[in-house]
């Protein structure tokens, strides 16, 4: 399985939960990752894209910026993240805060550019479900 | 998978505890510095609006998911 989908279909129905990317890959349940439908990893992205944040930060903007609509448990980020950084998609780096070290992700060139083709990838999707659905 | 809990752990060791079981140590170290800093801002913040420490640690716990057993898949 793959972080991401050049299929737009396939990413509603993405979740990590088999997948083994480094050592730092720990397991939660596949619910939390679903209520996201697939979008989470996308979402990290457009959020690293405007500068290297650290998990709890990446949670509060997703949920903030979605106005709690997009909830999602947040033991689930990290799976996400270190998928995504596994695939070359972000980098970490530690730096120590208020006497506390801190890992925090950047998005990498290729991030970049995955970031994009999930945008263009989002827009034909909804334009395609509108079309069935209709404008609410 | 009897080695796993059914509810909901209440706190962070417990919930550490049980979403990296199956992890060998150096894992388990590489990981726990990452959600113990998320986990600490989060306790950090619910204290800050008012909730009391047991509270605070509770609702922490509660905005992860449920840990599910490492299946080596």
């Amino acid at each position: 399985m793959t972080a991401f989908s050049a299929d737009g279909g396939k990413i509603l129905a993405h979740t990590y939960q088999s997948e083994v990317y480094s050592t730092r890959q720990v397991w939660v349940d596949r619910g939390a990752v679903v209520n996201l439908k697939g979008t989470l990893p996308a979402l990290i992205l457009q959020v690293l894209a405007e500068g290297s944040s650290h998990g709890y930060r990446i949670a509060q903007d997703i949920k903030a910026r979605s106005k709690g609509v997009l909830e999602f448990k947040e033991g689930t980020l990290y799976p996400a993240l270190h998928t995504l950084e596994g695939e070359g998609y972000l980098e970490s780096f530690k730096e120590v805060e208020n006497g506390r070290t801190r890992r925090y992700y950047k998005l990498t060139e290729k991030g970049r550019k995955e970031l994009t083709k999930q945008r263009e990838e989002w827009r034909k999707l909804a334009q395609a479900v509108t079309l069935i659905l209709g404008d609410a | 998978m009897g080695l796993f809990r059914k509810n909901r752990p209440q706190t962070f060791d417990a919930w550490f505890d049980d979403a990296t079981k199956g992890l060998c140590d150096f894992a388990k170290s590489q990981v726990r510095e990452e959600y113990e800093d998320h986990f600490a801002t989060a306790y950090e913040d619910l204290q800050a609006e008012g909730l009391s420490e047991r509270e605070a640690e509770g609702a922490a716990v509660g905005h992860w998911a449920m840990p599910r057993p490492f299946d080596g898949s």
